[in-house]
Formats: C-alpha cells, structure tokens, sequence
C-alpha cells in the first residue's frame, strides 16, 4: 500500500521541511480551518484515538491538547521522528492493535494515496480497532482540483461521493455513513495565495460549498461503526 | 514508546500478543524488539518508535 505516495514522504528533507512548506501564508488560514472543521466532528475529551497516517503529527498534537490520548500511526518513519505524539510505524492495512482499542480513529489527507480495491479491506480493519467512528476525508473528483493534480509529486486519486458511500454500506462493520462537503477552491491553490487574500475567499468558499455539494473539493466522512 | 501501548499493540499478521524484550530505557522504551511468538517475526523498537510493518513490507 502507499505505493504512491510512500517513496515521497520518505525523504528525509521533505519530512523535515513539510510543515514549513505547506503552511505559510494562506495556507496558515486553511490550517486553522482544518483544525476547526476536525474539532466539530470529533469530541475529543479523555477519548482514546488513533491517527492514521498521522505524519508528523499535526492533527494528533491538536487532539491531545484537546484532552485525547492519542496514538499516531505512519508508514513513514522520517515523518513521525517529527511527531511529538506517541508514535507507531505501522501499515493502515493492518494495524498492529487489538480489537476496539480506540474510541474514535481519524484520518486526514489520506485516502487519496489508497487503491480502489483496497479501500473495503482499509475501513473493516479500521472498524476492528475502532469503537464508536472513524473521521476522515477524501478528494472530490468533480471539481477545481483536478485542474491541478497533476501537479503534486506524491500523486492521488479522487473518488465520488457515490463510488466510496457504495463501499463503506458493502462493509459489514458499518452502521451509518455522515457526509460534509467543504472547499470549492482545492487546498494547494489556498497554499500559495497571500494571507489577507486567502481570508475574504474563504469566506466565500463556507458558504458556497454548503449549498452546492457537487463543486466542493473536500469531503469529511463520519463512518460510524457497529 | 510508553509500556502501557504493550497492552494495545498486536502482531500485524496474527493479531496475537507480543513479548517485549527491552534493551535501552530511560522515562520511556528507547530501543528493543516486540516478538510474536506464533509468527516468529521481531518487531524492532528504535528510537523509540516500534516498527510494526511486517518484514516482507519494509
């Protein structure tokens, strides 16, 4: 798995310089928004949860200062020396974790670098270890992203609302599925705006993404389990 | 690693419970092995982070 994106994120450069790269300017502002966007799916008070590819450790840090007990799991052994949060290597395809170990488990910017096939196999083991949801987000194919994927040297696949909400009802571990459409405007674009510019367009972005789900570039999943 | 993931962490491949084997500690396990028994595979630990990643994977 992570054949993509695994030679990438394991050069030891790029792991060092990954936070400073991806958030200046306006991607400070996408940040915070991300980390909002996290806080409102997740309740993370004395939970137990599992961050999957975890890197190094952006979401996991923001969820023990919010009071969680967190494990952060990574292929990439580079990103995690960067991770301040207790840390596993370990393959999302088989975690090495006991059955309901955590409460809730999460996953941020990874299920684009997941083959199709792999995706069923990939939300059952998640199911095993996980008690109550797993909180995630995939990349909209239907929107301006695809006008700049190419572009991105760790590679990633874009699949449809429809395509990944047909999987996880196949995956016997599922109870119910929750859906939120955020971002028109595709993550790197906000990353090389300036600061001030970034502020007003997203603004704009919130509320337009609600309305039409279809442009947006950003899914969030709720899959909560049985 | 904290001692206490001992009580999560599982062998990727069999999901049985593995033996530590602690070689440099200080608050926290720095450097050692996991091994699963019925798998006989070793799991290193090694700056303090537990390679969990069958060897046929690494």
């Amino acid at each position: 798995m992570l054949k993509k994106g695994q030679k990438w994120y394991k050069i030891e450069d790029v792991a060092e310089k990954y936070e400073d790269s991806r958030f200046t300017g306006g991607g400070k502002i996408l940040d915070k928004k991300e980390r909002e966007t996290l806080l409102s799916l997740v309740d993370p008070k004395d939970k137990k949860i599992l961050d999957i590819a975890t890197g190094t450790g952006r979401f996991a840090e923001l969820l023990s200062e919010n009071g969680a007990e967190v494990i952060g799991l990574d292929a990439s052994r580079e990103m995690l020396l960067q991770s301040e949060i207790g840390s596993v290597q370990g393959d999302a395809l088989s975690l090495p974790f006991k059955d309901e170990s955590f409460d809730v488990s999460i996953s941020m910017r990874f299920l684009h670098l997941l083959d199709p096939s792999d995706i069923d196999d990939f939300i059952s083991e998640v199911g095993r270890v996980t008690k109550e949801k797993f909180v995630f987000e995939s990349l909209h194919p239907l929107s301006l992203r695809m006008l700049y994927q190419w572009a991105l040297p760790q590679g990633s696949r874009l699949y449809s609302n429809s395509f990944l909400k047909e999987i996880f009802h196949e995956v016997s571990v599922v109870k119910k599925v929750k859906s939120h459409e955020r971002f028109i405007i595709p993550y790197g674009i906000y990353q090389s705006l300036p600061l001030d510019l970034t502020e007003e367009i997203m603004e704009l972005d919130e509320k337009t993404a609600e309305d039409q789900e279809w442009l947006a570039s950003t899914i969030y999943w709720e899959v909560f389990f049985e | 690693m904290k001692e206490s993931l001992l009580n999560i962490l599982r062998c990727p491949e069999c999901k049985g419970e593995l033996e530590l084997a602690v070689e440099k500690k200080n608050k926290e396990i720095e450097e050692g092995t996991l091994h699963c028994s019925k798998c006989a595979i070793d799991y290193p630990i090694k700056d303090g982070i537990p390679n969990m990643i069958t060897p046929k994977h690494r």
